[in-house]
C-alpha cells in the first residue's frame, strides 16, 4: 500500500524538478542572449580601440584585439583637448543633476502630498510629455534659450531638461510612500510645509533621489544633439560632442574615434557600476 | 496644563458624510479622559481635530483660555502619540525627541536637558543614539511618549498607543502611562477601542458611537449605570446579557415577563411595555429553580469560568460568570438561572436606560 502511494509521488516530485530546471535554463538562455546583444556593440568598440593593426570591418567580427595597445588612446589625447572636454561634461552633468533633483522633488511634493483642484490634470499633463521624444522640443527650446540670451552657455544646455516627467513621477511615488503619521507628527512638532519637505520627506526619499541622480547623470553625460545645437564655441563642448572632432574632414580614423568613445563612456560606466545597487533600490519602491 | 472644552463640534467631509454630529465635552485640567468606542465611531477624528490635524467643520475647541480652531497644531500646546509611533526613521532617538524643540528654536542646552530628563523618566537613556529600526516595539513606544514629554505640552493626546504591542507589554505600558499621568499631572486624552484600557486608565470615559458621545462618566459609573443599551453592551467582558421582556406595573413593583413566560418582580421600578432587561454575567447564578436554560459551553479562565447557556427561544446565549471553585454544570445539561433583581438594568424601546431606585 505504502509503495503504491510513494512511487507516484516521487515521480511527480521529479517531474516538478525537471520542469523547474527547464524553466530556469530557458530564463538564463534568454537573459544571456539579451545581455550579449546589449553588450556586444560596446565590446566591439573596445576591441576596435585597443587593436593597433588589421581591418576594422571583418566578417565574422573580431572578438579579441589584434596587437593590443594604447596607441589609439594616445592619438585621441594628441588630437583633442580631452581634459577640457571632460571638465565641460562634468560641469553640465553636475548642474543637470543638481537642477533635476531640486526641480523634480519640488514639483513632485505638492502632487503627492497636497490637495488642490486640478492636481490630477497637472500630473496627467506631465506624464503625457513622456510620449513625445525629446527631439520634438529642440526647436522651441532652442528659440527660447536663444531669446533668453542663453545660447552658447552651460545654462542653455542644462535648463530645458530639468523638469522631466520621469523624475517627477519617481519622486512623487517616493513621497507617497512616506506614512501620513510621520507628516502629522512633524506638523504637531511644529514643522512648516517647507520643513516637512526638507527634514522629513527628502531624507526618506533618499533611495529615489539616488536613482534619479544616476539616471540623470547618465543621460546628461551622454547627451549629444542638444549640447551640439546650443553650444557654438568648441571650447565649451562636452566630451560627447568633442569626440566628433576625431573624425576630421579628410581623414576618418575609426580606431581613434572608437578610443574616444571608450574614453567618453568609461567614467559614467564606473560611476554606474559602483552605484547601481542604490539605483535599483530606488526603483524598488517606485515601480513594484 | 489646561482644561479643554469642546462645544458642538461637527465634522463633515467635503460632499461626504458627517462623521461627528455635535459633540459637547468639558475635560478638566489634569484629567485623564478616555475616548472609547468601536472602530469608525469618530473618536480618532475627534482627537485629530483637537490636535489640529483635521479642520473643524463647526463648533469650537477651547484649550485653556484660547479658542484653538484656527491655531496651528504646534501652537496649541498639545503633543500627540500615534498608534504607529510615527518616529522619524532617519533620525536617532535623540534627534527624534529633539526635533520639535529644535524647530521651536530652543537652545542646545535646553534641548539636551529636556531630552535627558524625558529619557530618564522613561528609562531610555541607553537608546538615545540608536535609530528607530534598532528598537523593539515597546522601546519605540517609549520614544514616542518621550517625544511628547519633551515638549511639555498642556494636553497629551494618545491615539491608540498600545494597540501594536503584545499583551504582556500592553499591561505594563498601561501601568506606566497611568503612573506618568500621576507624575506629570497633565491633561491627557486617550483614544482606544479597548474597554479594559478605558476602564483601568481613565479618570473619566467618553463612550463614542457613530459620531456622538453616548455617555461620559467615571469608569465605575458607566459600568454600573449605563445610560443606554450601547454603553451597557460595550463596557464589560463578557458583555451584558440582554433579554426582551414585557413589563407591567403591580403596586410598587414592576413585573417582567421573560421570553420563556417566567415572571420576575423588580422592586422600585415603574415601567410598562416591551422593554429590554440587561443583566451582567456576574449577577446570574445557577439555582434549583428560575429561568430554564441549556448549557452550551464552559470557558475556564483560571480565576473565573464563563458559562454560556441558552434560554428557550433566544438567539444569543446568556453568559454567566462563576468563581472557578464553583461547580459549573456540564455542557449540554439543563439548568436553572437565578437573576439578582437588585442588579438589573431596564432599557426602553428607544434604548435609553429606565432609572429606578434599586434596593
Amino acid at each position: 500500500m505504502e509503495k503504491t502511494l510513494t512511487l507516484p509521488r516521487a515521480a511527480t516530485a521529479k517531474k516538478i524538478n525537471m520542469n523547474k530546471l527547464a524553466n530556469r535554463t530557458l530564463h538564463y538562455l534568454v537573459l544571456t542572449l539579451l545581455a550579449v546583444i546589449t553588450v556586444y556593440p560596446f565590446w566591439w568598440t573596445l576591441v576596435t580601440a585597443l587593436s593597433t593593426s588589421g581591418d576594422v570591418f571583418t566578417y565574422p567580427p573580431r572578438m579579441w584585439p589584434e596587437n593590443p595597445g594604447l596607441d589609439n588612446f594616445i592619438e585621441v589625447f594628441k588630437t583633442i583637448d580631452v581634459i577640457a572636454f571632460y571638465k565641460n561634461s562634468i560641469i553640465i552633468s553636475v548642474l543637470t543633476v543638481a537642477g533635476t533633483l531640486i526641480v523634480c522633488s519640488m514639483a513632485a511634493y505638492p502632487l503627492a502630498r497636497m490637495q488642490f483642484p486640478g492636481r490630477n490634470i497637472v500630473f496627467g499633463a506631465i506624464l503625457a510629455t513622456m510620449i513625445l521624444p525629446s527631439e520634438v522640443n529642440f526647436l522651441v527650446n532652442f528659440i527660447t534659450v536663444s531669446k533668453l540670451g542663453m545660447g552658447d552657455t552651460y545654462t542653455g544646455v542644462v535648463l530645458p531638461g530639468l523638469a522631466g516627467a520621469v523624475g517627477i513621477f519617481l519622486m512623487k511615488q517616493a513621497f507617497e510612500a512616506v506614512p501620513n503619521d510621520l507628516v502629522d507628527a512633524a506638523r504637531v512638532d511644529g514643522a512648516t510645509e517647507w520643513q516637512i519637505f526638507w527634514h522629513i520627506m527628502l531624507p526618506l526619499a533618499r533611495p529615489a533621489l539616488a536613482a534619479l541622480t544616476i539616471l540623470t547623470l547618465v543621460a546628461a553625460w551622454n547627451q549629444y544633439i542638444w549640447p551640439s545645437i546650443v553650444m557654438a564655441s568648441p571650447d565649451k563642448f562636452p566630451l560627447s560632442v568633442g569626440v566628433l572632432y576625431l573624425s576630421g574632414a579628410f581623414s576618418f580614423k575609426i580606431r581613434v574615434v572608437a578610443a574616444g568613445a571608450v574614453l567618453t563612456v568609461l567614467p559614467i560606466l564606473m560611476v554606474f557600476l559602483f552605484t547601481q545597487r542604490y539605483f535599483l533600490r530606488g526603483f524598488d519602491g517606485a515601480v513594484k | 496644563m489646561a482644561e479643554l472644552k469642546l462645544k458642538q463640534i461637527k465634522k463633515t467631509y467635503d460632499e461626504g458624510p458627517t462623521v461627528i454630529h455635535g459633540v459637547d465635552l468639558d475635560i478638566r485640567d489634569g484629567e485623564f479622559m478616555v475616548f472609547v468606542g468601536p472602530s469608525g465611531c469618530g473618536k480618532s477624528t475627534m482627537m485629530r481635530m483637537i490636535a489640529g490635524l483635521e479642520d473643524i467643520s463647526a463648533g469650537e475647541v477651547w484649550i485653556g483660555d484660547t479658542l484653538a480652531n484656527d491655531v496651528p497644531p504646534a501652537k496649541r500646546g498639545v503633543a500627540m502619540v500615534f498608534q504607529s509611533y510615527a518616529l522619524y526613521p532617519h533620525m536617532t532617538v535623540r534627534e527624534n525627541m529633539a526635533f520639535g524643540l529644535k524647530l521651536a528654536g530652543k537652545s542646545k542646552k535646553d534641548i539636551d536637558d529636556a531630552v535627558n530628563r524625558a529619557s530618564d523618566i522613561l528609562q531610555i537613556g541607553h537608546l538615545l543614539e540608536r535609530k528607530p529600526k534598532a528598537l523593539s516595539g515597546g522601546q519605540r513606544q517609549r520614544v514616542a511618549i518621550g517625544r511628547a514629554i519633551v515638549r511639555k505640552p498642556d494636553v497629551f493626546l494618545f491615539d491608540e498607543p498600545l494597540s501594536n504591542l503584545d499583551a504582556a507589554l500592553r499591561v505594563q505600558m498601561r501601568i506606566e502611562l497611568t503612573r506618568l499621568h500621576q507624575d506629570l499631572g497633565s491633561t491627557m486624552i486617550y483614544v482606544t477601542h479597548d474597554q479594559v484600557e478605558a476602564m483601568t486608565m481613565g479618570d473619566r470615559i467618553a463612550v463614542f458611537n457613530a459620531g456622538r458621545i453616548e455617555q461620559v462618566g467615571t469608569p465605575l459609573a458607566l459600568y454600573q449605570h449605563p445610560a443606554n443599551l450601547f454603553v451597557a453592551g460595550f463596557l464589560g467582558s463578557p458583555k451584558m446579557n440582554f433579554l426582551p421582556v414585557s413589563a407591567s406595573i403591580f403596586g410598587q413593583n414592576t413585573s417582567l415577563q421573560l421570553p420563556g413566560g417566567e415572571l420576575l418582580s423588580l422592586p422600585g421600578a415603574r415601567a410598562e411595555g416591551e422593554l429590554t432587561l440587561g443583566i451582567r454575567a456576574e449577577h446570574l447564578r445557577f439555582a434549583d429553580h428560575g429561568v430554564p436554560v441549556t448549557v452550551e459551553l464552559v470557558e475556564h479562565l483560571g480565576d473565573v469560568q464563563i458559562v454560556y447557556a441558552r434560554a428557550a427561544g433566544q438567539s444569543e446565549p446568556l453568559a454567566i460568570k462563576l468563581a472557578s471553585d464553583n461547580p459549573a454544570p456540564a455542557s449540554g445539561s439543563r439548568a436553572w438561572l437565578a437573576i439578582d433583581t437588585a442588579q438589573c438594568h431596564l432599557f426602553g424601546p428607544d434604548g435609553q436606560a429606565i432609572r429606578y431606585s434599586q434596593h
